[in-house]
């Protein structure tokens, strides 16, 4: 076995670093140039939207005013959109990874066709989905409420957990598990204390994913709240409007973008060393 | 039947030294085999439950209604599968075959786009530099943007007046003319969702200690060999589903040419069609039997996808399928 | 295995409670003609906020039948999306809604209105109450209109032209000034709809006579789309027009890059605004559109209001409606919620006519105005015309092909709903 001498290797990596800076540059500026425009143009006076300046001349927060402003009860709107998502969320994936870990670790027939079956519930076009759902949900008498929005984006939801904790869960170690239980514990204790933290990174991954497409769901919410008590950020938006039904809110309709935004960042501030890091593994000794 | 784990090395970080051989697979007692149904069972049901509520059951009465001619109107006939015949062959085929060619377009062109932007992205995102926590949310940004909201934005910025036109210094129809507007509607998404890639593949990452990397290094293998070897296949099963996932959404790709084009231009896709049949000619024969057809092809390329690439995908952790 | 047969069963299950449920027939049950008593009344996103006082001042009047506001989503194909959802399920949500001048034939035809034979329709204007009626019965009350100006820049033209050959003449002093002649909404969408109709009017031609047949292949017909196609032939009208909904065009004449633009109302106020972005805030005149031979007719817009077959409270719906278009209810549309009033006496106010400056010209256009086809498949009718249209405008059909096609497909779509 070859040893390379270890200073051969220092000076070669000194000088990537710089481009490696340059490239994560690029990257940045192009994650955050749209991202930009948007922000600009929310700062931008309503009656100035048409204009291309890069730097606007002038800040204005009109537009932000014009969010909160009575008649669109945005404050409203977003703790709607926090209780739908954050449900979402914990239902999901504390069944997703139910679901998974069943799929993974125990042997029955059908476990293939289960896999399909809720793969193939992703295929279908919202549309087709939304009529009968309509009818049903004012069957029930669900028009108006959280639920109507949270089962369904339960549903759409879980085939993305299932199967990105079912591809994280079979590359985890399981022999470990096999070992916990020698070692006088059971299954669910193997399973929380070993396995869980090695899959932190797909687990939290999953549940951010989750949580921003529960966040930004629009169809079935759009139909089944009506009277604005349960309308979630997205809904409130598409009731922006200008002076007329014809002048396009582009300012209000940025800033509420941006302020839309905001929340999703910060949860991810907050969880992304748990993305990476995982938890260090309590489970060797 | 126990499994070594002295065959397994500790690491320096805490996770556990992985091989790149595939994990042993202990034999398991058939009278475990038949508790595991039933255990399994119920940790399932919920998801199917829900499932075959939300999903199932609005399906099966789209595949019920297609076989009739409805428009809302009269009482509807049952037709068999002339609906169908109308899409494929008929009257509404050109309209049909326009918007797959359409559909398929989009979603090759993204999905290839996104997977190599994606790459880069994780890969920045694993290495540790300083400020790579700002970066990472940083990166999350145009997945996070409420979908109707960054379509609007892209609508205005790629205004024939709009910021695009005017860095460019050109007076190109973005949305008016067929390729200008493709190619943006293609550029538009791959932004809008490279990070959803980056960032299940940077969990991918996360798997791989470093102590393969190392072993590597010590013995030669350059970045790149280190990437096609150990990087590549060890964070596929991220890669496969985080594509697969992809795909399965951009087949369906709606909101963002709705807004852009109003499908003017020959930027229709198989949703847009569905919606237009559906809610706006109230022609719902017709468009369940689309819907039913778009669901066809979104399976048919998932089972190709899946076959191609990811036939570990259906099996498990121990080796049995 | 025992999993696999239990989820055997459930699927048999669930494809038979499908079945079930895919065929019995949707439709909830009839309301109550003469029931009173609370109801929601729907419409589009008030923009000013007003209506609602309007409301409460029904309310305090009728505490036993208070109307309940619920706003849908800005753009007109939502608002149509959550009708036709909740009417298709008969769930009953809305007792009065706002509709689309274009929706009536559409949503009547499918039984989901209940007819308004009762309700006092004198002193509105015509085409408005027409454009309610579906197979001579008033199924949508009038609430408020629209029509379309020619807005001018008063600082390169004395007068607005009449005719379509003063129009072209008048694009000379555009290509002096270098700016651009002539734009209307003429992207793919409604709005193209609306533009050809008020072409094919203008030149005295129609879509459809007065028995629903299309009547394309007419001269008139032919000289409509040809002020559209050779505009952007002869550079008149400019090749980004094409991507032009109300807004862009908003923009390119507020920026001074446009002569002349036809456009509706809302624009003057936003383009005669003081410190806004607009550069000929006091450069612009307002006219009615022109036409081949003298003054065109522009197509009617505006909003009516029916009422859900599923209504338990008929009665006080239609005397909500009734309240609506009361005089004074109209003046307070007009001038807090600054939306054309269907009740015609109200343009001959003085007042008025001093408050809002295109108030004349605006009565004028709607006398003249003629309202796009009433075609039980609405959508299907315009979708198509909007996309053949846009081919047209794009140089990739021939002016005689597209008529021709739009003949025979427009045609058959009327006489297949």
């Amino acid at each position: 076995m070859a040893i390379a001498a270890p200073n051969a290797i220092r000076p070669r990596r000194r000088s990537a670093d710089g481009w490696f800076y340059v490239g994560v540059a690029v990257l940045v500026v192009f994650c955050l140039a749209p991202f930009y425009w948007m922000v600009v143009s929310s700062l931008k006076a309503p009656n100035a939207i048409f204009n291309n300046d890069i730097l606007p001349s002038s800040i204005s927060f009109e537009n932000f005013a014009a969010v909160f402003s009575g008649g669109n009860d945005f404050a409203r709107a977003l703790l709607n959109s926090a209780i739908i998502a954050g449900s979402t969320t914990i239902i999901a994936m504390v069944v997703g990874v139910f679901t998974a870990y069943a799929l993974t670790r125990l042997t029955f027939r059908g476990r293939n066709l289960i896999l399909a079956v809720i793969l193939a519930a992703s295929m279908f076009p919202g549309v087709a989905i939304l009529t009968p759902l309509y009818e049903l949900f004012a069957r029930i008498g669900w028009i108006n409420t959280y639920q109507a929005m949270i089962v369904p984006n339960i549903s759409f939801a879980l085939p993305l957990a299932i199967w990105t904790l079912t591809s994280f869960f079979r590359e985890m170690p399981w022999e470990l598990e096999q070992a916990a239980k020698v070692d006088g514990a059971n299954r669910a204790q193997a399973f929380r204390m070993i396995i869980l933290p090695l899959a932190a990174p797909g687990v939290f991954t999953t549940t951010i994913l989750v949580f921003i497409a529960a966040w930004n769901e629009y169809l079935i919410a759009s139909n089944v709240s009506i009277d604005g008590s349960t309308s979630p950020v997205t809904v409130a938006i598409a009731k922006f409007t200008g002076s007329s039904q014809f002048e396009q809110p582009f300012g209000t309709q940025m800033a509420a973008g941006v302020i839309a935004t905001i929340p999703l960042v910060i949860l991810v501030l907050l969880f992304q060393r748990r993305i990476v890091e995982g938890l260090t593994a309590g489970g060797l000794k | 039947m126990t499994t070594n784990i002295t065959d397994t090395q500790p690491s320096t970080n805490g996770s556990p030294g992985r091989s790149s051989k595939p994990a042993m697979s202990p034999a398991t007692p058939a009278r475990r085999a038949r508790g595991d149904g039933r255990f399994a069972l119920w940790l399932v049901l919920p998801t199917l439950l829900v499932l075959a509520a939300v999903i199932g059951y609005p399906v099966l009465r789209a595949v019920v209604r297609s076989l009739y001619d409805d428009r809302l109107g009269r009482d509807p006939s049952f037709i068999g599968l002339d609906n169908y015949a109308s899409i494929l062959f008929g009257g509404g085929a050109e309209k049909f075959w326009a918007a797959l060619g359409n559909t398929l377009f989009f979603s090759f062109t993204t999905v290839v786009f996104e997977l190599l932007i994606g790459m880069t992205l994780a890969l920045v995102m694993n290495r540790a530099f300083k400020g790579r926590g700002i970066v990472r949310a940083v990166v999350l940004v145009p997945w996070a943007i409420p979908t109707a909201v960054a379509a609007v934005l892209w609508k205005w910025t790629f205004d024939a007046n709009g910021i695009v036109n005017h860095l460019l210094g050109s007076q190109i129809l973005w949305t008016g003319s067929e390729w200008p507007a493709k190619w943006a509607i293609v550029f538009a998404d791959t932004w809008k969702t490279a990070p959803f890639i980056a960032l299940l593949v940077l969990a991918g990452l996360q798997t791989i200690s470093q102590e393969v990397y190392e072993a590597a290094r010590v013995d030669g293998a350059g970045p790149i060999r280190r990437f096609f070897s150990i990087t590549l296949p060890l964070a596929r099963p991220a890669i496969v589903v985080a594509v697969l996932f992809r795909l399965l959404d951009v087949l369906r790709i709606y909101d963002l040419p709705q807004i852009f084009t109003n499908g003017a231009n020959n930027t229709r896709t198989l949703s847009m069609l569905v919606v237009e049949e559906s809610i706006g000619n109230l022609h719902v024969g017709v468009g369940s039997a689309l819907s039913t057809l778009t669901f066809l092809i979104v399976f048919i390329i998932a089972f190709i996808y899946i076959r191609l690439l990811g036939a570990r995908v259906m099996s498990s952790a121990n080796g049995a399928s | 295995m025992k999993i696999t047969r239990i989820l055997a069963t459930g699927a048999v299950f669930t494809v038979a409670a499908g079945l079930m449920a895919g065929c019995s027939s949707s439709g909830g049950g009839e309301g109550s003609a003469d029931g009173r008593g609370p109801i929601t009344f729907a419409q589009g996103k008030d923009t000013t906020g007003k209506l609602q006082s309007l409301i409460d001042d029904w309310n305090a009047d009728h505490p036993d039948e208070e109307v309940k506001f619920v706003e849908l989503p800005e753009s007109a194909d939502e608002q149509r999306t959550a009708l036709v959802q909740d009417f298709q399920a008969g769930a009953g949500t809305y007792d009065v809604a706002g509709l689309d001048v274009v929706w009536t034939a559409e949503f009547a035809a499918r039984d989901w209105l209940v007819p308004l034979d009762d309700i006092d329709t004198d002193g509105l204007f015509p085409s408005t109450v027409a454009s309610g009626t579906y197979d001579g019965t008033l199924f949508a009350a009038p609430y408020n209109t629209n029509a379309g100006f020619l807005y001018y820049r008063t600082d390169l033209v004395d007068q607005a032209p009449t005719t379509w050959a003063e129009l072209a003449e008048d694009c000379e002093i555009a290509k002096a000034n270098s700016i651009n002649c002539y734009a209307g909404q003429l992207a793919q969408y409604e709005g193209l709809t609306v533009n050809f109709s008020e072409a094919v009017n203008s030149a005295g031609g129609s879509i459809v006579d007065s028995t629903g047949k299309v009547t394309l292949d007419t001269p008139e017909a032919r000289a409509g789309l040809e002020f559209l196609v050779n505009g952007f032939a002869d550079g008149d009208i400019p090749a980004e027009a094409v991507t032009y909904q109300e807004e862009e065009g908003r923009r390119a004449f507020q920026s001074g890059g446009l002569l002349f633009l036809r456009n509706w109302p809302y624009v003057y106020g936003l383009a005669t605004q003081e410190g806004g972005d607009s550069v000929v805030q006091d450069k612009i005149g307002i006219a009615p559109i022109p036409g081949e031979n003298g003054a065109g007719a522009s197509t009617l817009g505006g909003y009516n209001l029916a009422i859900a077959k599923t209504s338990d409270h008929q009665q006080t719906a239609k005397d909500f409606i009734t309240f609506l278009e009361s005089e004074d209810a109209q003046r307070s549309i007009l001038t807090d919620l600054g939306l054309p009033p269907v009740r015609s006496s109200l343009y001959d106010d003085s007042e008025l006519q001093e408050s809002i400056p295109y108030l004349a010209t605006l009565k004028e256009a709607l006398e003249n105005a003629v309202a796009r086809p009433q075609a039980v498949s609405y959508n299907e009718f315009s979708k198509t015309i909007s996309e053949d249209v846009y081919k047209a405008l794009q140089g990739d059909a021939s002016v005689d092909e597209t008529l021709s096609g739009l003949q025979s497909k427009l045609q058959d779509i009327a006489e297949g709903s």
